[in-house]
């Protein structure tokens, strides 16, 4: 017996709506990261419903995938935060406007 | 009936730590938060008989990538650092309407009849490592070696970026005070 996977899209899409809030509210660079990941998330709990649904592994590949890019992703986004701390010594978003913003 | 009381929990789980990830003032507690609801997703994983995924968003994500956040929160002492007044309400209520007008399509998905979904599935061949290992090496052997491509990048990228330190700016020093 399967609960209804229409539930699990509402927790797909709850997860990606509170990450968007945060990411646009927010402005500690870390927090931001963060809430991304949750967007990421709720992404991915979606691609797994839907193989489920399909009965297919395809859906699964592809969030093995989008693993290997949130790894990567938050690699070099936490070396980006560093390097801003380095030459601003804040990570308050709000506060870098070093390209005109 | 035990399935829609694990469901339901976990769910709750999961939301709850988002919603932490956003209320916290502290990063800290916020990535803590974000640890708990990357374990109830994982979870929920697991409820959708997708075994590999599950063990390796617990190990990806709430291991790897979560550790590295929480070590560059302790590099940077976050709590002494400047922040700028703005108006919270007000950023607030933009912030969730436009969440909201982003999101809405995906409430179509409430709606849709999945009844369709097989109501078993043999573990063999849906969620193990074997089935999803052979997929990888066989019709997706380009997507996973491509993979291994833009991880070696990332992690060559990472050590420039952080490489670089403007002269006149001692890292130490700004951090002993």
């Amino acid at each position: 017996m399967l609960v209804s996977l229409n539930y699990y899209f509402l927790v797909a899409t709850l997860l990606v709506a509170i990450g968007l809030y945060g990411a646009l509210c927010r402005r500690n660079a870390i927090v931001l990261f963060m809430c991304f990941e949750l967007i990421l998330n709720g992404v991915n709990l979606t691609f797994i419903t839907f193989a489920r649904f399909w009965g297919d592994l395809d859906g699964q590949i592809m969030v093995f995938v989008l693993m290997v890019i949130a790894a990567a992703e938050s690699a070099i986004a936490l070396a980006l935060i560093v390097a801003l701390f380095r030459t601003k010594q804040t990570v308050d978003m709000s506060l870098v406007n070093k390209m005109g913003g | 009936m035990l399935n829609v009381i694990v469901f339901c929990g976990l769910s709750l789980l999961a939301l709850t730590g988002a919603l932490g990830v956003v209320v916290f003032k502290n990063p800290v507690n916020a990535a803590f938060s974000l640890i708990l609801s990357l374990l109830a997703v994982a979870a929920l994983f697991a409820s959708l008989q997708t075994d590999f995924l599950a063990i390796a968003q617990v190990i990806v994500y709430a291991g790897a990538i979560m550790v590295m956040v929480l070590f560059v929160i302790m590099l940077l002492n976050i709590r002494s650092l400047p922040t700028r007044k703005v108006n919270a309400f007000l950023m607030s209520v933009g912030a969730a309407l436009t969440s909201l007008t982003f999101v809405s399509p995906l409430i179509y998905l409430l709606f849709v009849d999945f009844e369709g979904a097989p109501a078993k599935i043999t573990r063999q061949e849906f969620g193990s490592a074997e089935a999803i290992g052979t997929r990888l090496f066989t019709e997706y052997l380009v997507a996973f070696e491509s993979a291994t491509l833009l991880l070696l990048a990332a992690l060559v990228a990472a050590g420039m970026i952080t490489r670089r330190v403007k002269a006149g700016i001692e890292l130490d020093s700004q951090l002993g005070n």
